[in-house]
């Protein structure tokens, strides 16, 4: 990162290199579009170039910096298309088709995770699927570690009323 | 088929649900002071264990999503979407004056400090004013007159 600070272009490459995947992960969960999902991580990594002098070592963690870039690329995305909704109200159109390779259960995770709320949708991605601790995802999305455990928490009995259906009980208990 | 006995100190479904949302399905997540109440429900109460298999189904599905792949030719995109390397000096500069907002003002302080450490460099002289020198020879000629 020090090196990128100066102008390396050589060390920019590197970053993009190790961490594209998982923010085109992040801004397609939010964006449910193979293609606004690509533009959005295009736009994340120029804001990184351009605001790299203003990461601060010691404060958190890299990838933590750059999702809540992503973040902002996002929610500044969904202002300039959507003036007049908030994104509590974002409605849900469609449901992006699931990966082909993916099997059926994770299919249907998949999907039920794309047609969450946005705020849900959000921390379980960014706290479920990508790891980030409770700390990390409220900083992302600039709201309490509270917060964050609530949505995590409607989301998770959500996806559990969906899959009580298709629990074949295999699971044994304790 | 006998009953077990339920134990008093049980934990209720409600209570056991709100703890599978906020917690998962993994008993070693949950808090200390609730395992143990949330067990015993565990053991005693089938609607329990069906909303604990599929807390299960959910946390075994989700860490074993595939990890995910940016399509191929985007990262090209990122780099051949950055400005233009600069080359001259006066580019360098306008980058690093524009990379913080204290680097401007540093600028800008610039000559004040230098002005501030060239004024207490110089040492004062004892001299007296040309005023002051005009005023002593006017009252020089003034009592000379009187003498």
């Amino acid at each position: 990162m020090a090196r990128i600070q100066a102008g390396d272009r050589q060390a920019f490459d590197q970053l993009v290199r190790r961490h594209l995947s998982a923010i085109h992960a992040y801004t397609f969960r939010l964006s449910r579009s193979p293609a606004d999902a690509d533009d959005l991580a295009q736009e994340t990594f120029m804001r990184v170039w351009q605001k790299a002098a203003t990461f601060r070592f010691g404060s958190v963690r890299v990838t933590t910096w750059m999702h809540q870039i992503a973040h902002n690329v996002f929610v500044d995305s969904w202002r300039r298309h959507e003036p007049t909704q908030s994104l509590d109200d974002e409605t849900i159109d469609s449901v992006p088709s699931p990966e082909p390779h993916d099997d059926d259960a994770t299919q249907l995770l998949q999907m039920s995770i794309a047609g969450l709320p946005l705020g849900q949708r959000t921390a379980v991605s960014l706290s479920l699927l990508s790891g980030f601790s409770t700390d990390e995802t409220g900083h992302i999305m600039g709201i309490s570690t509270h917060a964050v455990e609530s949505l995590i928490a409607r989301a998770r009995r959500t996806l559990r009323q969906v899959f009580r259906q298709s629990a074949n009980g295999s699971g044994s208990c304790p | 088929m006998p009953m077990k006995p339920v134990p008093h100190e049980m934990m209720e479904l409600q209570a056991f649900i709100a703890l599978l949302d906020t917690a998962g399905s993994n008993q070693f997540d949950w808090p200390a002071e609730v395992r143990v109440k949330a067990e015993q429900l565990l053991a005693h109460s089938a609607q329990a264990r069906a909303e604990w298999q599929a807390a299960q189904t959910l946390d075994q599905l989700v860490s074993a999503v595939p990890e995910h792949v940016a399509p191929p030719g985007l990262h090209a995109r990122i780099l051949a979407g950055l400005p233009p390397e600069s080359s001259g000096a006066i580019d360098q500069l306008v980058g690093w004056l524009t990379a913080g907002f204290w680097r401007p003002a540093i600028l800008a302080l610039t000559p004040l400090l230098f002005g501030t450490w060239l004024g207490s460099a110089i040492p004062v002289q004892e001299e007296s004013s040309p005023a002051l020198d005009l005023s002593s020879v006017l009252l020089d000629e003034v009592y000379t007159s009187y003498d």
